[in-house]
């Protein structure tokens, strides 16, 4: 029944989805506002994790070596080394921060000051996203950009896809896994993870949600909530170029197109806000789980349509499913599902689990 | 070499129809403070009614000349639509008769259907604040778009062609200098209501609801009635742009496609855009905003950014010159939003006070009322 490669791309697509909800979740319980030029961020560390691999590759006079290896766990093909890999997330990384800081120091921050409204902010988001869609315009068809990449990946810059380079595991029993596969789901469990470290077991951690629960308050105790914002676009930001950097390797999986200055930001972003909102905005984690539970959804839900109603166009309608996920969110759950595990019923369930440290650690 | 008549009149199309979508978008989110960033859908409603139900209409009319009955007519033009309708085409040209009765029935249907789907998306409009509602409403939009661009029935087996539109202006002999007049015509009643609806008591009640619901609901003012009126009379009149903007060859082309008329950046941001610049609930803000972007931006630049990346010998420094005319326009409206919200966050005339009945009248009317009321 459940087809595994199936499956491997939709976790990809559910974990590009939860790191990007999960970053426009952050911007949204520090900054409060919807940053529509979050799936943006992703093309921009997409594009630059390309450019330094190939130029990385070029430097190192690396190979590409796509014969696969006998080892035990099956035939393993890697096409460069680790350090290739490397230069992409670390490039990735830096440049979804940097476009990123810019939008909050350049545009956010000053509107903030003069007292912009929720609109004005939302409208700037929107300006700040046809700026970098122009930017990526105009780099993706750069004569330098185009010798660049095709050269010695042979890349195609207004369609990128970097699939071809992942590294590949196939079975003993013939079953193809891809790399990004195993990276994108760890990658989304370590996130949690570390995240969860970070705000629940340090000082700064402590810091940013009271930041976020009441900033005068946080200001009096002699926070500095304005650095503390700093660094949820820094998060932001970093979780948008990783997202990035997936994208690149996996423009097979689900909804994930290869990349352009328009595509896949434009179809995803409805996906990744839908995950944000599903997730109840306010709740970090749950903008997680609501980004996983979106990019399952597309796929299996419209899989179960298809079958029920026979109609062979149905996967076209993937982004109508998250839709009335949505609304049905909001019309019935607004606080999403961080509100159901924190209604009166859910707590009295969930306290009856021992878990250590509960009663010291304690949830928000 | 510039053809200016060609320029002059296509920027004039393109202002008319910006006015008219940028001033339905301000009976929404300026006068009655709902941020509909899903503008596009209701403006792609005009679309679909000329692309589809007008010209099933004008093939029904005109299908004795063709030898055939207007059943098959109506399914032809879905069917077989490229072909059929250049048939359909070639008679309307001598039919003024079938070419108004698509116009008119257009003109009346697509303000009532886009006002009905306004209808429908105030439901969640009572519902939901500000932000949530943005997102919701732009979400609909582009599920909107998805749907009706698979959806066969609505858009034909080909979505990236779309539906050929009925050619309604081919009659007259000057197609495109008629349709702009027509698309003038509208803009100036929708300036004219406009103007009026501002100071009217309803338009007076929108404002009250935007600057306090609590107030207005406490002096017995449905607010929930008026939320769900401003989006039905807002997305009528979009509709109205969108068969405004359809039925003109220079502006469309000879086609709807589901792609183009529910694009997010031309249909909904650009109206936002000029909306903050003439200023939020100012219609003469709004009609000064679009007539100064409109005829040293939009219009310029949308005939002419190839040949200004030609001029530009953009191509010298590596860019590529097609590219370069796309990312111009991004840019430009990009900076225009940033621009405003820095240096003219209320736009370019603010929301100007409303014209009441001045003191000295009122003694007067109190005794009119007094001789009604014996």
């Amino acid at each position: 029944m459940v087809d595994l490669n199936v499956f491997t791309t939709t976790t990809i697509y559910a974990s590009v989805l939860a790191l990007l909800s999960l970053g426009i979740t952050l911007i949204y319980m520090t900054t409060r506002v919807f940053n529509f030029a979050h799936p943006r961020l992703s093309l921009v560390a997409a594009y630059a994790a390309a450019t330094f691999m190939a130029i990385y590759a070029r430097s190192a006079h690396l190979k590409p070596n796509l014969e696969p290896a006998e080892t035990s766990i099956g035939y393993v093909t890697v096409p460069f080394p680790a350090s290739f890999y490397l230069v992409g997330v670390v490039a990735a990384t830096v440049f979804g921060v940097v476009a990123a800081l810019v939008e909050y120091y350049a545009i956010l921050k000053p509107l903030l000051r003069r007292g912009a409204d929720y609109l004005k902010l939302m409208i700037a988001t929107l300006a700040y996203d046809f700026i970098l869609m122009a930017v990526l315009f105009l780099y993706n068809t750069h004569r330098a950009v185009k010798s660049a990449l095709s050269n010695p990946l042979r890349l195609t810059p207004t369609s990128l896809s970097m699939t071809a380079y992942d590294v590949s595991i196939v079975t003993e029993g013939g079953t193809f896994i891809a790399g990004m596969f195993i990276f994108s789901a760890a990658l989304a469990v370590a996130l949690a993870a570390a995240l969860y470290l970070l705000l629940y077991r340090t000082t700064l951690g402590v810091k940013m949600r009271a930041s976020i629960e009441n900033p005068p308050l946080a200001e009096v105790l002699g926070i500095n909530v304005e650095r503390i914002y700093a660094i949820a676009w820094i998060l932001s930001g970093a979780t948008a170029g990783l997202a990035g950097y997936i994208m690149l390797f996996a423009t097979s999986a689900g909804s994930l197109k290869p990349i352009s200055a328009t595509s896949p930001a434009d179809e995803i972003v409805v996906s990744a806000f839908a995950g944000s909102i599903v997730g109840g905005v306010n709740s970090i984690f749950g903008s997680i789980a609501g980004g996983l539970l979106i990019g399952y959804a597309e796929t299996y839900v419209t899989q179960l349509l298809q079958a029920i109603t026979g109609y062979p166009e149905m996967f076209q309608y993937a982004r109508v499913v998250s839709m009335a996920i949505v609304a049905l969110t909001l019309l019935f759950a607004p606080s999403g599902l961080a509100g159901l595990l924190r209604s009166p019923r859910a707590r009295r369930l969930l306290s009856r689990i021992p878990v250590p440290g509960r009663a010291r650690g304690g949830g928000r | 070499m510039v053809n200016l008549a060609l320029l002059v009149e296509q920027t004039v199309a393109f202002i008319a129809i910006y006015y008219i979508l940028t001033a339905a978008l301000n009976v929404k989110a300026g006068m009655t403070g709902i941020p509909d960033f899903g503008h596009a859908m209701f403006f792609a409603v005009g679309g679909i009614v000329v692309g589809n139900l007008a010209g099933r209409l004008a093939a029904m009319l005109v299908a004795g000349q063709l030898g055939v009955s207007a059943g098959e007519a109506f399914r032809k033009v879905i069917e077989s639509n490229t072909a059929f309708m250049a048939e359909v085409n070639k008679v309307l040209a001598h039919s003024p008769g079938a070419s108004i009765a698509a116009i008119l029935f257009a003109l009346i249907v697509a303000p009532v259907l886009g006002g009905l789907l306004g209808w429908l998306a105030s439901y969640p409009a009572l519902r939901l604040r500000g932000d949530y509602l943005a997102i919701m409403l732009l979400a609909s939009s582009e599920a909107l778009r998805i749907f009706v661009m698979y959806y066969t029935p609505i858009m034909g087996a080909t979505p990236t062609v779309g539906l050929t539109t009925p050619a309604v202006f081919d009659w007259t002999g000057h197609p495109t200098e008629w349709s702009t007049v027509f698309v003038v015509a509208l803009a100036l009643l929708v300036f004219v209501y406009m103007e009026r609806f501002y100071n009217s008591p309803s338009g007076r009640l929108f404002r009250a609801v935007r600057d306090d619901e609590d107030s207005a609901e406490a002096i017995g003012k449905d607010v929930a009635k008026v939320r769900r009126d401003a989006m039905i009379i807002g997305s009528a009149l979009a509709a109205l742009a969108g068969v405004a903007y359809s039925f003109n060859p220079w502006l469309a082309g000879s086609s709807v496609a589901a792609q183009r008329i529910f694009d997010r950046v031309l249909w909904t941001f650009w109206p936002w855009a000029l909306m903050i610049l003439g200023g939020m609930s100012s219609n003469r803000g709004v009609g000064l905003a679009t007539v100064v972007v409109g005829a040293l931006l939009i219009g310029p630049i949308r005939i002419y950014k190839n040949d200004l990346a030609k001029a530009l010998h953009v191509e010298a420094i590596g860019i590529d010159p097609g590219n370069f005319a796309n990312a111009l326009e991004y840019i430009l409206v990009g900076a225009l939003i940033l621009a405003v919200l820095f240096f003219k966050p209320k736009g370019i005339i603010p929301e100007p006070p409303s014209r009441t009945i001045p003191r000295s009248r009122i003694p007067e009317l109190i005794e009119e009322a007094r001789r009604e009321q014996p």
